[in-house]
C-alpha cells in the first residue's frame, strides 16, 4: 500500500499544492478521485482534500486522516523537508502568512468565477484588489531574497510550491476568460513572482506534472 | 521581553482568537484599531488583523509584522506556549486542521449574516452542513482526549482557544440574528465542545473578558 492517499477531484484547484509536493519528495503516493456527492458523508468533514497517511506494512497503527488545504500543505512540507528553518517560529510563521495570501487569491477568483452576473463587478473588483497587494508585498520579499527566484533560501520550498502549484492552476482555469484578470499575474507586473514559478516548473521531479498541466 | 500590538477593528470577531491567546499569556500588548479605509493601503496586503511585535527596548531589530489569522494564532500560541507538543508536526497539523474547521464555520456563519435574499436559504445550508459535520468530528475527537474540557492533553491550547472565542463571538455578537443556527452548537447538540468553551472561560485570566462579553 502506498504510504500516502491524497483524496481529491480530478481538476486542478485547491489539491495541486499537496500533490506537488508528493511529486517533489518522491514519495510513493495516490490520487484517489471520490465519487462525489456520494462518498461526502465518508469524509471526516464533508470536504476534500483529505490525506491519508497509511501505517507501514504489518503495523497495527490506524492510518493518519487529515483534512483541510492548510494543515495537509503544512504537514506535507514539515515531513518531507520542504519547510524552512523548521525550527525558527517566526520563519515557520511567515511561511504560513504567505501561503494564506496565495489561497486567499485563489478563493477570490473562485468566488469571482462562480457568482452570480449582478456580483461580477464586485468580485472582480476584489480579486484585482488582492492580487495587487499580494504583487506588490511578494515582489519585495523576493527582492529581499536576493531575486533569486525562491522566498526563503536558495532552494523550492513550502512557499513557492503553493505559488507554483496555485498560479499555474489559475492560469489553466482563466484561459480565454478575462484578459485583464490574467495580466495581473503577468511577466511584465510580476517578474519576481514569476521567476519563483519558472524555478519549480524546472525541477525534474515535476518534468512529467509540467508537461501535462501545458 | 518583547510587547504586542494587535490591530483589527474595535468589534469582536476575527481577531478575537489571538487576543484571547494574549490575555491568557499575560504578554505585554495593545488593541489598535486603524482608520478605516484610510490605513488599508499601509497594511501588509490591504487586510486585517496584523499582528506587531516590538522587540526589547534594547534592541535595533525591526519590529516583526504579520499578517493572516492563521499565521498570527499559529505564531502566538507557539512563541506563548499554547500549541500541544510543537515539535510534532502530525499534531501541529492537526492543530492547525481543527483550527481551521471552526474559522470555516465562523466564517459560513458570517455569510448567513450579511447574504442577499436572493443567496440566505443557500448560505444557511451550507452553514448547517458545515455545523453538522464539524460537530460530528470535534464530538469524537474530545471524547478521545478523554472528554477532559480540552482537544489536547489537559490544558487550554490553540483549538479551546480558537472554538472559545468564535462560538463566544457567534453568541454574543450575533445573539439577535438567527437563534435555529446557533442551535446547532447548543448544549444537547453539542455536549463536548460546550464543555471546552466553559472550561475556557472559567480561565481567571479570562475573568474581565467573559464579563465583557455577557454585556454584548
Amino acid at each position: 500500500m502506498s504510504p500516502y492517499t491524497l483524496r481529491y477531484f480530478d481538476i486542478p484547484v485547491r489539491g495541486e499544492t499537496a500533490k506537488v509536493l508528493l511529486l517533489l519528495s518522491g514519495a510513493d503516493w495516490k490520487l484517489e478521485t471520490p465519487a462525489w456527492p456520494q462518498d461526502k458523508d465518508a469524509q471526516p468533514v464533508g470536504k476534500l482534500p483529505v490525506l491519508i497517511e497509511n501505517s507501514a506494512e504489518g503495523s497495527d497503527a490506524e492510518p493518519f486522516v487529515l483534512t483541510e488545504t492548510g494543515a495537509i500543505e503544512y504537514y506535507l512540507a514539515a515531513k518531507n523537508g520542504y519547510v524552512y528553518q523548521p525550527d525558527n517560529i517566526t520563519l515557520v510563521a511567515r511561511q504560513l502568512e504567505l501561503r494564506s495570501h496565495i489561497a486567499d487569491l485563489c478563493s477570490a477568483f473562485v468566488d469571482w468565477k462562480l457568482c452570480s452576473n449582478d456580483q461580477q463587478p464586485k468580485l472582480k473588483e476584489s480579486y484585482k484588489s488582492t492580487a495587487g497587494y499580494l504583487v506588490r508585498l511578494h515582489e519585495k520579499i523576493l527582492k529581499e531574497n536576493g531575486s533569486n527566484s525562491h522566498y526563503f533560501g536558495s532552494k523550492t520550498t513550502l512557499v513557492d510550491v503553493v505559488l507554483f502549484a496555485n498560479i499555474i492552476a489559475l492560469r489553466t482555469e482563466f484561459a480565454g476568460l478575462d484578459p485583464e484578470m490574467s495580466q495581473l499575474l503577468s511577466e511584465e507586473n510580476a517578474p519576481e513572482i514569476n521567476k519563483v514559478i519558472n524555478a519549480v516548473s524546472a525541477e525534474p521531479a515535476l518534468a512529467a506534472y509540467v508537461a501535462e498541466t501545458k | 521581553m518583547p510587547s504586542y500590538t494587535l490591530r483589527y477593528f474595535d468589534i469582536p470577531a476575527r481577531a478575537e482568537p489571538a487576543k484571547v491567546i494574549l490575555l491568557l499569556s499575560g504578554a505585554d500588548w495593545k488593541y489598535e484599531p486603524p482608520k478605516w479605509p484610510q490605513d488599508k493601503d499601509a497594511q501588509p496586503v490591504g487586510k486585517l488583523p496584523v499582528l506587531i511585535e516590538s522587540p526589547t527596548n534594547d534592541s535595533d531589530a525591526d519590529p516583526f509584522v504579520l499578517s493572516e489569522t492563521a499565521a498570527i494564532e499559529y505564531y502566538l500560541a507557539t512563541t506563548l506556549g499554547f500549541i500541544y507538543q510543537p515539535k510534532d508536526p502530525k499534531i501541529v497539523a492537526h492543530q492547525l486542521e481543527l483550527r481551521s474547521h471552526i474559522a470555516d464555520m465562523y466564517e459560513a456563519f458570517v455569510h448567513i449574516k450579511y447574504s442577499i435574499k436572493e443567496t440566505a436559504h443557500k448560505n444557511r445550508e451550507a452553514f448547517k452542513s458545515t455545523a453538522g459535520y464539524l460537530v460530528r468530528l470535534h464530538e469524537k475527537a474530545l471524547k478521545e482526549n478523554g472528554s477532559n474540557g480540552h482537544y489536547f492533553g489537559s490544558t487550554t491550547s490553540l483549538v479551546d482557544i480558537h472554538l472559545f472565542a468564535s462560538i463566544t463571538t457567534m453568541r454574543t455578537k450575533f445573539s439577535d440574528f438567527d437563534s435555529d443556527m446557533l442551535e446547532l452548537l447548543s448544549e444537547e447538540n453539542a455536549p463536548e465542545i460546550n464543555k471546552v468553551i466553559g472550561t475556557v472561560a472559567s480561565e481567571p485570566a479570562l475573568a474581565a473578558y467573559v464579563a465583557e462579553t455577557k454585556q454584548l
